[in-house]
């Protein structure tokens, strides 16, 4: 277990309070920039920015109940920054001065990317937040459009008062906090009407507090207790779903009638923070074929499904992903036609991990599925 | 059914069960003719897409065909192959999709034998199974 420190908080100002912290790493030059959510110039959408400027800081949101996209994959693109900006392995491992707000299912994607060397993670500061799920970014949106203001979409969503919009991956998400990052916010549990307690994972991130003069916690058990109420409700949430999609989701008729509105387009692939290649294998020309093949292969079959090879494009994926999947819900999100991929992939991610022992974004040691191998294991010997 | 002849493709390592291929015809050891090799360079070298490929086209089975463990020739790749089949097999098996039609056997070049009795016990498997349904299926 790591050290507490307490973050004060006045009148109820939560995302003053952190964003304050956050714009103090940017003035003291702890780092230069930080990757976090920020709310949109018209204060109804939530992006992903690099924040340099301290006064840019000023409207970074980290509480409003929406993942823009998983992180994970923009904080590949800047910590790989430092690869093209120099040469060779050296380069790679340069350290980059920059902090990350991540939700967990972001930093347990980063992890995995980490492993696949799509991640420099030397200089940075990981900061991570307990995460009561989060909304479709369209259903948020609609709400601030509505009126809604951002604080309180962020309490119904704690209070599960949105529960039926929610994203199908956050309903039954395992993970509500992490504790390998340098610092996690304890949302669960802290009070916040006059403090949030910040839990320093790693000897970088409790330098970071303790330089920023906030006061030490000598413990924190409420954090543990909320989080485990909030992990069993989703447990619970997630055996049902395991349990549907062994019921309704499984089959070849079920599958294809899941599929059904799958136009192929590959968004589901390009928003996984898993799926990092810079051409798919399924976008290459090892899949392309000559107009004649279309004709021969619908003349053998009586028709043929166009665009063609959906089912093996997302079996494919699958095969090639879902060791590392960490079910954010990303693809879900993506699809355009409301294709329900989340509890595939979170059901069969399940299973291959299972095989392997493996969690992924659980520790930086264990190796990753597809990159090792036992002598003494798995059929056939 | 017995009358039906299935389709089964062959991912055949080069350094083995092609050549252990190669010796059942050169020692007259009759076997089915359903399987249609393709001559691969290691197990390990063979995508799960070409096989997945292979069944969602309508190829009643897939054998992949390797050398034993610690033979390789590339040290490893058969292992890579194993950890790989693993996968596809979990992936079929949670979506209901079975993945009986997968068979992954390590036969070296010398066992030429091996190989003709891997492909009739296939074959006759597959024919007790039946016809792989997604032969017939346009939407996949």
């Amino acid at each position: 277990m790591g050290k507490f420190f307490k973050l004060k908080i006045e009148d109820g100002k939560v995302t003053e309070a952190i964003n304050h912290f956050l714009k103090s790493l940017l003035e003291k030059g702890m780092v230069k920039s930080i990757l976090a959510p920020k709310v949109s110039a018209d204060g109804a959408s939530v992006l992903q920015a690099l924040v340099s400027a301290p006064s840019e800081a000023e409207s970074i949101d980290i509480l409003a109940p929406v993942i823009p996209l998983n992180a994970a994959s923009l904080l590949s693109d800047v910590t790989r920054l430092a690869r093209s900006l120099g040469e060779g392995e050296a380069a790679r491992t340069e350290p980059v001065p920059l902090a990350a707000v991540l939700r967990p299912c972001e930093w347990r994607a980063a992890v995995e990317l980490t492993k696949l060397k799509q991640i420099n993670l030397n200089g940075t500061i990981i900061i991570t937040s307990d995460c009561y799920g989060a909304l479709p970014a369209k259903t948020y949106t609609d709400k601030r459009r509505e009126g809604v203001e951002s604080k309180e979409v962020y309490e119904k969503v704690r209070d599960g008062d949105f529960e039926e919009e929610m994203r199908a991956a956050c309903l039954v998400c395992e993970y509500p906090t992490v504790s390998n990052s340098d610092i996690t916010i304890c949302f669960m549990g802290s009070d916040m009407s006059d403090q949030l307690v910040l839990e320093a994972n790693t000897e970088k991130g409790e330098k970071v507090l303790s330089e920023l003069g906030l006061e030490s916690v000598p413990s924190f058990d409420d954090h543990n207790k909320a989080v485990d109420e909030a992990t069993g409700k989703r447990e619970e949430a997630k055996k049902k779903m395991f349990q549907q999609v062994a019921e309704n989701v499984a089959g070849l008729d079920n599958l294809l009638s899941l599929l059904a509105n799958c136009v192929n387009c590959h968004n589901c692939m390009r928003a996984c923070p898993i799926c990092y290649c810079k051409e798919c294998f399924f976008d290459s020309a090892a899949f392309e074929a000559e107009p004649g093949k279309y004709l021969s292969r619908a003349q053998k079959k009586g028709a043929l499904r166009m665009p063609s090879d959906t089912l093996l494009f997302h079996l494919g994926r699958l095969n090639h992903m879902s060791s590392s999947c960490v079910a954010c819900g990303s693809c879900e999100e993506a699809c355009p036609n409301g294709v329900e991929l989340l509890k595939v992939f979170k059901t069969v991610g399940n299973e291959v991990q299972k095989v392997f022992e493996y969690v992924p974004g659980r520790s930086f040691e264990e190796e990753l599925p597809l990159a090792t191998f036992r002598e003494d294991e798995l059929e056939p010997r | 059914m017995t009358d039906y002849e299935p389709k089964i493709v062959g991912f055949l390592c080069n350094w083995c069960t092609s050549n252990a291929a190669d010796l059942a015809g050169t020692s007259r050891i009759q076997y089915p003719t359903n399987i249609r090799p393709i001559r691969v360079m290691c197990s390990g070298s063979v995508d799960s897409s070409y096989i997945l490929k292979a069944l969602l086209e309508g190829a009643d089975a897939v054998l992949l065909g390797g050398c034993h463990p610690g033979d390789c020739h590339y040290v490893s790749g058969n292992y890579k192959a194993r950890r790989r089949a693993t996968i596809m097999k979990t992936v079929l098996r949670t979506l209901g999709l079975g993945d009986e039609r997968f068979w992954v056997r390590w036969i070296s070049a010398s066992e030429g034998k091996k190989f003709a009795e891997t492909v009739q016990e296939l074959v006759d498997e597959i024919k007790t199974s039946g016809r792989n349904p997604l032969a017939t299926q346009w939407s996949v």
